[in-house]
């Protein structure tokens, strides 16, 4: 990765995180949906880029975002393995396997129905995961899937408007 | 030896993973809100900086509000202030100072005020981080209340900042009871909306209505008799025959809070000590 890219990365990094610590986590729309924002990053991550780096990466945001939240393991658990279950995602909507390079994922380089798929199944991966591991209390199945669907929907929604909003400037 | 460290670089990925989650489920279950695990949560220094950062520009919001609300109980309890001088001085002529004095030693003794700096209302286990600490007096275990009912318990306390566990967080569970019968269950957060908790345990043929008062019972160290909790919704869910749920809508709004309250049982201490013994 050339330094501009980690400087970009870097910055989006600690934006996220403030927007998702501040602003997003706080809201429940209909009391269920949350958007998951700071995902944004991991699916952002250049398609070469080793899983081990973007685990590290999902670990670091994680373990940030649980400190704010007093919910240590929640968040990083569920963005550890999110950000296993990358590569398998990318290969499963990547068209043509000889552009694999330098490319990272967007509307662009992907087309949209493409990283429409990619985006929601990465929301669902980890909305799925956080709300389970949360409720290890609770019981309300019914409620439950309610909040994971819901959220993944909102998270894919805002995923967009980043997507949007960035497009410019890159 | 060789083949196995190709084996590893190979496969480091699935390695990492490993290692990664290991860490996050050890947080996972190491974590009890009542050990001292105050790096990892919003109680230390860093989060608490930023919250309070937060909080001094979105403390304005809502003031208008706080100040309307604060001016109708000053002029409440200035009523209560007149009527209550006019008791005392008709009970300083009737009674000896001693049996006076009596009435003024209450069980629990108000520590300080604090703000809070961080609420959250949307996670399935929710606390509330207060710009007060160890510093402050503040020991874990003690209780929080506002100007309309209870709020939580103390549950870490760092130098500057303490996290309370609130009643939407399902690992409290609060004595309570109705205050007309004065039969009472346990108080839990079923998780789903931050204005309703259910009432448990409570026996199957005590009656009751919309509207019905709850208040704490008294019967654990934290909180005396009496303090608000909500009123009855409805009857909610029933896991056991033998036991009623109320669906309890609490008297606390988390979603402007204001300033909070303090509060310790004197006893509390002769308790524990008791306990160790």
């Amino acid at each position: 990765m050339r330094r501009a890219t980690i400087g970009y990365y870097s910055i989006l990094a600690i934006v996220l995180i403030i927007l998702q610590v501040t602003l997003l986590s706080n809201i429940a729309l209909w009391g269920v949906a949350t958007p998951f924002l700071f995902l944004y990053l991991i699916m952002k991550l250049p398609v070469s880029t080793s899983p081990n780096i973007v685990m590290t990466v999902a670990f670091a945001m994680g373990l940030t975002i649980d400190m704010f939240f007093s919910t240590p393991g929640v968040y990083t658990l569920s963005s550890v393995v999110t950000a296993f279950m990358r590569r398998p995602y990318i290969t499963l909507v990547l068209q043509h396997e000889d552009d694999y390079g330098t490319m990272y994922p967007s509307i662009r380089t992907l087309g949209t129905a493409p990283f429409t798929v990619y985006a929601l199944i990465t929301a669902l991966t980890f909305s799925t995961l956080v709300f389970i591991v949360q409720s290890f209390s609770l019981y309300s199945p019914l409620h439950l899937i309610l909040k994971i669907v819901t959220s993944s929907l909102f998270t894919y929604i805002m995923v967009m408007c980043a997507e949007y909003i960035l497009k410019e400037k890159r | 030896m060789r083949r196995l460290i190709d084996f590893i670089i190979a496969h480091s990925s699935i390695f990492v993973f490993v290692i990664y989650v290991t860490i996050s489920i050890i947080l996972l279950l190491r974590f009890n809100p009542y050990q001292e695990s105050v790096y990892f949560n919003s109680a230390n220094a860093v989060a608490g900086k930023y919250y309070s950062l937060i909080d001094n520009i979105t403390g304005y919001i809502g003031l208008r509000e706080i100040n309307t609300e604060l001016q109708e109980s000053n002029s409440e309890l200035q009523l209560q202030i007149s009527l209550l001088k006019e008791e005392i001085e008709q009970l300083s002529e009737e009674n000896s100072i001693e049996e006076f004095s009596k009435g003024l030693i209450q069980k629990n003794k108000l520590i300080g005020i604090a703000r809070p700096v961080n609420v959250t209302t949307t996670n399935a286990h929710n606390y509330i981080t207060i710009n007060r600490g160890s510093v402050d007096g503040i020991k874990e275990g003690m209780g929080v209340i506002n100007r309309s009912g209870v709020v939580g318990i103390i549950s870490t306390v760092s130098k500057n900042y303490s996290l309370v566990i609130s009643i939407l967080n399902p690992k409290l569970r609060l004595s309570c009871k109705l205050k007309d019968s004065g039969y009472f269950g346990s108080l839990i957060w079923d998780g789903k909306s931050a204005e309703y908790a259910i009432l448990e345990e409570l026996p199957r043929h005590v009656k009751f209505e919309k509207g019905d008062t709850i208040i704490t019972s008294g019967y654990s160290s934290v909180f005396p008799e009496g303090l608000l909790i909500g009123t009855v919704e409805e009857s909610s869910r029933q896991k056991n025959d033998n036991f009623n749920a109320i669906k309890v809508k609490l008297s606390t709004d988390y979603f402007k809070l204001g300033d909070v309250c303090i509060i310790d049982n004197i006893e509390r201490e002769e308790q524990e000590l008791l306990k160790a013994k």
